[in-house]
């Protein structure tokens, strides 16, 4: 963790970044995830200006560590699931009856992949091109590709 | 010129014959008619002036600028809504998809009959919609820049033999850039920050942005002014106070956000219908994995319609888009989400847009916020769930291997027999994954002050010279994307204020 981002401690840290880890897993045939390009770093680091914004991530962070004592048979917090039973956690979330179990889960995973695929080294490995589909002449050109 | 927070140093006062809130679809043509019609005009947006060189792909960047709220505004009820509205120069205009529509004429003859409110006849509104369309340089998507998105949609349309076609949209030689929804970068498309507002100004509009109106003024029941802070723009706090001494205040702040203004300045509600009766035009999306190469994201990203089910209430429209935004809405997570972003060449979107009969609320909230609450009643789920099974038959029949309905008993599909699953089974309201992008009815007009805010000029039936002029006016929902609609209606309101109020 540097200065200039949001400090969050150690042990939110490792909610934040198992988080990021099981919703966008590292490495892989493909392309990177979350961990291999500091996606939690470049997260706290973009939220470091919003008001209440560590306070309002602590809170959150807390709250989904203790929530498996309510959701889950597990009786351990969050932190304490293995990787496997973290995923089966998310997708006891993503595939609840409860619409907000649901709701709450598509925003957390909105949050982490909207900083992911953010990033213009994953537009590269998924084949995204800032390109337009037409010639773009003149002094508008600049910086805008076409497609071939 | 335009005055921006950082270029203000001390209070600002200022005097006018008419003062607007908002530079939107509504409030632009408003400050653009009457400035030409050579009244003094004041023109007053809460968001920045952005234009072409600040426009990029970055979502932290676009979002935190350009859309009110980091884009997160949301109907809370069953299910939850978000629907993004801008707030910058040109309001939503700058950020939508561009689709052009005129108001359907069974909308204009309905409000009509069941409203009461003349003068709006097809005839009568064609002038205004003509008008309105020459200004923002309406023309219909044509096969170079459509792009392959919309291109498959309307094969597989045509194979089912459904009706559809390209898109009517505000641009001028536009290049299928595909990020339309982030500020168009090659200035192709037309918000009113490039078209109405310029021709306000050089009608002698002040323009003034980063200006949040709080307070309008009124006195013996007749609007007289607007107060309010200019803001920092990076921090959103209130810098200097500013007032606007006017004959005539227009509101055109939006559905939320303008009976929001209403109710806490305690105005013009005796009715008690202000911010009742909110309509979203709630969508739901489809996406689909192709053998092709699809590129979705070069061309018009919402570049054609299939109206084959106009008379069932559902009219399919779908814009996609660049992967930040688009991969959230995709199903999974961990490594089957990540292996489906790695196709993401080969993914189409398209969507429906509800004509919902459902009606929300809009209250102020906590810290000023507004309170949004929206139940989708069942003929509406209805009409989202048959959308969602009519999206996907044209998917399949254009080749699609798998599609995903973004339902949360059927994350994916790989057979056209799971479409009539869906319409036999349908939906409930929980399992809905809808968005929106076009509030509007919550300052209703009519001609029954029991029964509506405005009267069929978009003033308050309760104070004189205040006149609303956005969506928020549409005693229904439209059934198409409102802009023209907006654009035209505020057009006839300026037209009644120069000669009624100012002439």
């Amino acid at each position: 963790m540097s200065r200039g981002q949001v400090q969050l401690g150690v042990r939110s840290e490792r909610i934040f970044k198992d988080l990021a880890d099981r919703i966008i897993p590292a490495g892989g045939p493909d392309y990177p995830g979350a961990a291999d390009i500091g996606l939690t770093d470049t997260m706290l680091k973009q939220v470091k200006g919003i008001p209440f914004a560590r306070r309002g991530l602590l809170t959150v962070l807390w709250l989904w560590n203790i929530s498996p004592f309510f959701f889950s048979l597990k009786f351990k917090p969050f932190s304490r699931l293995s990787a496997n039973e973290q995923t089966m956690y998310l997708e006891s979330w993503e595939r609840s009856r409860f619409m907000l179990r649901r709701f709450a889960f598509m925003g957390l995973k909105a949050l982490f992949m909207a900083f992911f695929y953010n990033d213009p080294r994953i537009w590269e490995k998924i084949g995204y091109k800032e390109e337009c589909l037409q010639k773009v002449s003149g002094e508008e050109a600049e910086g805008i590709e076409v497609a071939p | 010129m335009i005055y921006e927070g950082k270029d203000i140093s001390q209070e600002v006062k200022e005097s006018a014959e008419v003062c607007v809130i908002g530079s939107g679809a509504g409030g632009a043509v408003v400050a653009k008619e009457l400035a030409e019609a050579g009244h003094s005009v004041v023109l007053l947006e809460e968001g920045g002036n952005y234009t072409t060189k600040d426009f990029n792909r970055s979502v932290i960047q676009t979002f935190s600028r350009m859309y009110r709220g980091f884009g997160a505004t949301v109907a809370l009820g069953r299910p939850l809504i978000p629907f993004p509205i801008g707030r910058c120069l040109g309001g939503t205009t700058t950020i939508n998809s561009g689709t052009c529509f005129r108001t359907p004429d069974k909308i204009l003859r309905r409000w009509r009959r069941e409203f009461g409110i003349e003068g709006i006849e097809p005839d009568q509104m064609q002038p205004y919609f003509e008008r309105v369309e020459k200004i923002i340089n309406v023309a219909p998507v044509n096969s170079g820049n459509m792009g392959k998105n919309g291109e498959i949609v309307l094969r597989g349309a045509k194979k089912l033999g459904y009706s559809g076609g390209p898109l009517m949209r505000n641009a001028k030689d536009c290049r299928g850039c595909g990020v339309c929804v982030m500020g168009c970068p090659s200035g192709a498309k037309q918000p009113t920050s490039v078209n109405y507002v310029p021709m306000a100004m050089e009608h002698g509009a002040r323009v003034y942005c980063d200006a949040r109106a709080e307070k309008i003024l009124v006195k013996n029941g007749v609007a007289c002014g607007v107060d309010g802070h200019i803001l920092e723009r990076d921090t959103n706090k209130a810098k200097h106070k500013f007032s606007v001494m006017a004959k005539v205040v227009v509101l055109a702040a939006g559905a939320i956000h303008s009976p929001l203004m209403l109710m806490k300045n305690k105005l013009a509600n005796s009715s008690g219908q202000l911010g009742k009766n909110l309509r979203l035009h709630p969508g739901v999306g489809v996406s689909a994995l192709m053998d092709e190469e699809v590129n979705a994201w070069l061309g018009v990203p919402q570049s054609v319609y299939v109206d084959e089910f106009i008379d069932e209430g559902i009219m399919l429209e779908g814009a996609f888009t660049i992967p930040p935004l688009a991969s959230p809405m995709f199903p999974y997570f961990g490594e089957k989400a990540k292996d489906l972003m790695f196709h993401y060449r080969n993914i189409v979107f398209f969507g429906t847009m509800v004509f919902d009969e459902t009606r929300g609320r809009v209250r102020p909230g906590l810290r000023g916020l507004p309170l949004i609450t929206y139940n989708m009643i069942r003929e509406d789920v209805k009409k989202a769930a048959r959308g969602i099974a009519y999206d996907a038959e044209i998917f399949f029949a254009a080749g699609a291997k798998k599609v995903f309905p973004h339902i949360p008993w059927m994350l994916e599909m790989t057979s056209v027999k799971q479409v009539y699953e869906i319409l036999r089974r349908g939906l409930k309201a929980s399992e809905v994954k809808a968005m929106a992008f076009h509030p509007m009815g919550t300052c209703s007009m009519g001609i029954d002050r029991r029964y509506a805010v405005v009267d069929p000029y978009s003033e308050s039936f309760d104070v004189k010279n205040l006149f609303v002029c956005d969506a928020s006016i549409f005693p229904t929902c439209l059934g198409v994307n409102p802009m023209v609609s907006i654009m035209a209606f505020a057009n006839r309101s300026a037209d009644y204020i120069h000669e009624m109020k100012l002439g």
